[in-house]
Formats: C-alpha cells, structure tokens, sequence
C-alpha cells in the first residue's frame, strides 16, 4: 500500500518537475532571444537617419514589441547595450530596460530607469558590479550621446521613492533601478553629466 | 530775310500743324466717354457737360444732313451734368456695322465736336466693375495653418488663402497670377486700379470724368487680362480653397481669376490679393506627468522561484525514491 502511494506521488513530482523545467527552459530561450532583438533595435537606432532635410528616408518613431523607444542605454564595465522603452510596466520590463521617471533622455532632470536583475547577467543584471566612478553612456534618437558618471549607489526599500527626484537640480541626472536581495530592497545606481 | 528761309519756315509750320493735329484731335476723343447702362448709354464729354446741346449720329465726319437730339441730365449724383443719352430710338441711328461719328451743336447752333469717332461695343459697364471680386462669393480672411520642421524647430507656419462661400454645387477653377516684385507689367497696373477703385473715400473726392476715366482703364485692362473660359491654364479647385502660392513672401501681391460652371451658367471673377505669411516656432511645453508612484517597479528575476521549486521537487523525488526503496526491502522480508 505504502509503496503504491510513493509511486502516485513520485509520478506527480515528475510531472510537475517536467512543467517547471519547461517554464524555466522557455523563459530562457525567451531571453536570448529577446537579447538578439534588442541588439537589432541598438543598430537600427544607430543607423537612424537624422537629417531632418531628407523627408523620405527619416523614421519618425522606433517601436520595440508595440513600445516606444527612446534611446539607448550603454555601461562599458559591464558590457550591455540596450535600448529604452517609455514606459515600465511587468510586460514592457520583459522586452528592455524602461523609462520610470523623467523627461526625454539628456533633458536636464532625472531620468530613471528599471530593467530586470537577471541572473544571466542580461538587463541590469550586472549592475551590482557597477562602481562610483564608473561611466555610462545615453543615446538619444538624434543620436546625441551624453556620457555620465556614477556617484552613488545605495540600496533602499521599494517603497522610497525619493530616489526619482534629482540630487542637484539643473543637471543631466540618470537612475538605474534593480531589485536586490530578491524582491525585499532595489538597488539605485545614481549617475550625472561629465561636465568636459 | 531771304525767300528761301521764309519758305523753309512756312513748311516747318505746316508740316509741325500736321503731325500736331490727330493729336489734338485724339486728346479731345479721350474726353468722351461712354457708359453702358441696361441697354442704352450715356455719353460724357467734359467739354459739353455745362451746358445744354444737341447731338447726333453720322456714318462720316463730313456728313451735315443729320438728325439732332436734345440732351439730358444727368441722374443718380451727377445732376446738373449735360450728357448724350442714346436710347432705343437714339441707338437706331449709331452705325453697328461700320464707324460712327458724334456731332454736339450748342444752344447756338454752332459745332462744338465735330464728328469725333465713338465705338458703344467699347463703352463702360460700370455694374461690371462694381461687381468685380463679388460676382463669386469668397472668404479671404481665412487662413491656412500647417506645421513644419525648419532648420530643426518646429514651425507653424500661417497663409492666406480664398475661400469659396458661392453656390457649392458649381465646379470651379482658377487661375493664379503672381505679380512681380519690380518693375511693373500689366497685371501690376490692374491691381493698382484695382486698390485706387476699392478706395471708396478716395474715389469719391474725384470729379465725375476723372471717376469714369479711372473705372473704364480698369474696365479696358481687365477685359484684356481676363483669361477666356476655355483658357487651358485653369486649374480645378479642391476643397472650395485656393491657397496663396507656395513661394509667395508677405505683401506680395496676386491676382486670382475664378470660374465658376453651373450647367450652362460660366462666370469669371477675380481677387486682388496681398500674401499673408507668419512663422511661429512652437515650443513644446514640458508637460509633467504627475504620475503617482508609491513603489518602485519589481525587477527581480522571477525564474529564479522556479528553479527553487525544481529544485525543492528533484530533492523531493530523491527522498520519496528513498522511502520507496526502504518499503520495498520491508514488504520483501515479509
């Protein structure tokens, strides 16, 4: 009888074990390939054409999976190129990093963004790695790129949202955003202009 | 003074009065003037406007047997004027077919034009004039706003244009001419008679012959210009609008000629414009979105849940084949 009841249940672990593998093993591919589309958005954007003269070759907009794109977002420490969509949402954070706070990109303010910590290290899940000092580029679509450099990194609850306002005002200010210690704490990496 | 001298002198005179004379002749012609008005007209001449006369019609400048008629006043404003009325019974002596020459006598008897050329076909229609730019009913205060990018600003960038209120169901065209920015042409001289008309105050401090002189050069000049229906340069009209031409600066000026087609019914009128033109950058005003955000998004990795139950679930299968292991020895002992 025991051992009946040990095979039923064997028999449902299984099964569930299969399911969640296939989960874990979609959302993986899902991953890498969204890393291939995203690096397609990074050269379409740096192929745009700027001259607002030749009407018939200018793209209006850059859409990403029905997003808007703003820019691009590039660390060399980490070695990450992304582009930016307007707007954050648990859907439009699966696609790239997003927009949460601010103007345009390089508009003088705070410009926030989220992107996922993922354990592969994709989106701004290497961010953790990131230093005071480090610098970070951002790529608006007129392809003008401001360098900024990090100032402060500190980790805060998910319900402080001060993190969004700028530090200094009348500056170029960026703010990364990832969760840390799972989904308890966020990890704010603040960066301002290089003033060359 | 030698015979010679004096006779190359008379010559010089005679020859001098001869080319003088269609001059003096023609400057006297210029004074007439003849109105159209309904079917009949009225002949101004400032040299026979005092006083009253007699006038007739004859085929030639020398012919005498003729049949004189009283003349009449003036109406609508122009009292006291003596003028030439030619009526139904008048009109019957006026030559359609070849010339025909006006003859004025005074009170006296006495000629005081003398068989002076006239032509009716050519006479002022003076409802012509006053109807012109009203013939088609339009709006010119309308503008035509658009917005473009110069030089990397937005721009809003404000015409002129014609708008069409006159019957909707018609087909129109028109015809745009733009006038030079130097110099002068025909168009150039039209407009100007054009402004000098519309000046109502203007006009009206003017003596009645100077009055008249002004609306029939614009009458002679607008027949002349004005393009015939079946011209090829008509354009059709979209939208009942007609907007200023492209390239056209502020205070430029311009004419356009409208057709109108009503089954069998053609009308021409046309506008005297000046281009209107205004560039306004427009600067977008950073809008705040006042957003309410009480918490930051969460960004953590999700999977990492799963591969936790994976792995709680592998751990458990290893148990329960564990167990299972034992309760198979147990019951083989039994």
């Amino acid at each position: 009888m025991m051992k009946r009841i040990c095979d039923i249940i064997l028999i449902l672990l299984v099964i569930t074990a299969i399911i969640v593998g296939g989960i874990i093993g979609t959302e993986y591919i899902r991953r890498e390939k969204n890393e291939d589309k995203l690096s397609a958005v990074v050269a379409q954007i740096e192929n745009i054409n700027t001259d607002i003269n030749d009407k018939e070759n200018k793209q209006e907009t850059i859409k990403l999976d029905g997003y808007d794109v703003e820019g691009i977002i590039e660390i060399p420490k980490i070695d990450i190129k992304y582009p930016i969509v307007s707007t954050t949402s648990d859907e439009a954070m699966k696609v790239a990093i997003t927009k949460f706070w601010g103007a345009n990109i390089n508009d003088i303010g705070n410009f926030c963004m989220a992107g996922h910590n993922y354990k592969n290290g994709t989106m701004f899940g290497k961010t953790k790695y990131l230093k005071v000092g480090d610098k970070i580029k951002m790529t608006d679509l007129n392809l003008n790129t401001i360098e900024y450099e990090i100032f402060k990194i500190y980790t805060i609850d998910p319900n402080d949202i001060t993190c969004i306002e700028s530090v200094e005002p009348n500056t170029r200010e960026i703010t990364l955003i990832t969760c840390t210690n799972g989904h308890k704490n966020r990890l704010i990496t603040k960066a301002r202009e290089v003033i060359k | 003074m030698e015979r010679s001298t004096i006779k190359f002198i008379t010559i010089s005179i005679l020859l001098l009065a001869i080319i003088l004379l269609p001059n003096i002749v023609s400057a006297e012609t210029q004074n007439s003037i003849i109105v159209k008005q309904s079917n009949n007209y009225i002949i101004y001449n400032e040299s026979i406007m005092k006083e009253e006369f007699t006038f007739a019609f004859g085929n030639s400048k020398e012919e005498k047997d003729l049949i004189y008629f009283p003349s009449a006043k003036a109406e609508n404003g122009e009292e006291g004027r003596n003028v030439a009325y030619i009526d139904e019974e008048t009109k019957a002596y006026i030559n359609e077919t070849g010339d025909t020459f006006f003859f004025v006598k005074n009170k006296a008897g006495e000629y005081i034009l003398e068989g002076q050329k006239i032509d009716i076909k050519q006479a002022l229609d003076k409802k012509y004039v006053e109807e012109t730019t009203k013939r088609i009913k339009v709006d010119t205060t309308k503008n035509n706003v658009e917005v473009k990018e110069i030089n990397g600003v937005k721009t809003e960038i404000t015409k002129g244009k014609v708008v069409i209120t006159d019957d909707t169901k018609a087909k129109y065209s028109y015809i745009l001419i733009k006038l030079p920015t130097t110099g002068e042409n025909d168009y150039t001289k039209l407009m100007n008679l054009a402004e000098k008309i519309s000046n109502k105050e203007e006009v009206e401090k003017l003596e009645l012959i100077e009055k008249l002189k002004l609306m029939e050069s614009f009458y002679t000049l607008y027949k002349e210009k004005e393009p015939k229906s079946n011209d090829s340069s008509w354009l059709p009209v979209e939208n009942l609008e007609i907007m200023q031409p492209e390239d056209s600066k502020n205070e430029e000026q311009y004419i356009v000629y409208i057709k109108s087609e009503n089954g069998e019914e053609t009308t021409i009128d046309a506008q005297f414009l000046t281009s209107y033109e205004k560039y306004t950058p427009i600067y977008e005003k950073e809008t705040i979105k006042i957003k309410e955000t009480t918490k930051l998004p969460v960004t953590f990795d999700s999977t990492i849940t799963l591969i936790v139950i994976f792995a709680i679930i592998v751990v458990a299968i290893i148990v329960l084949l564990v167990i299972r292991k034992k309760v198979s020895k147990k019951e083989e002992k039994k």
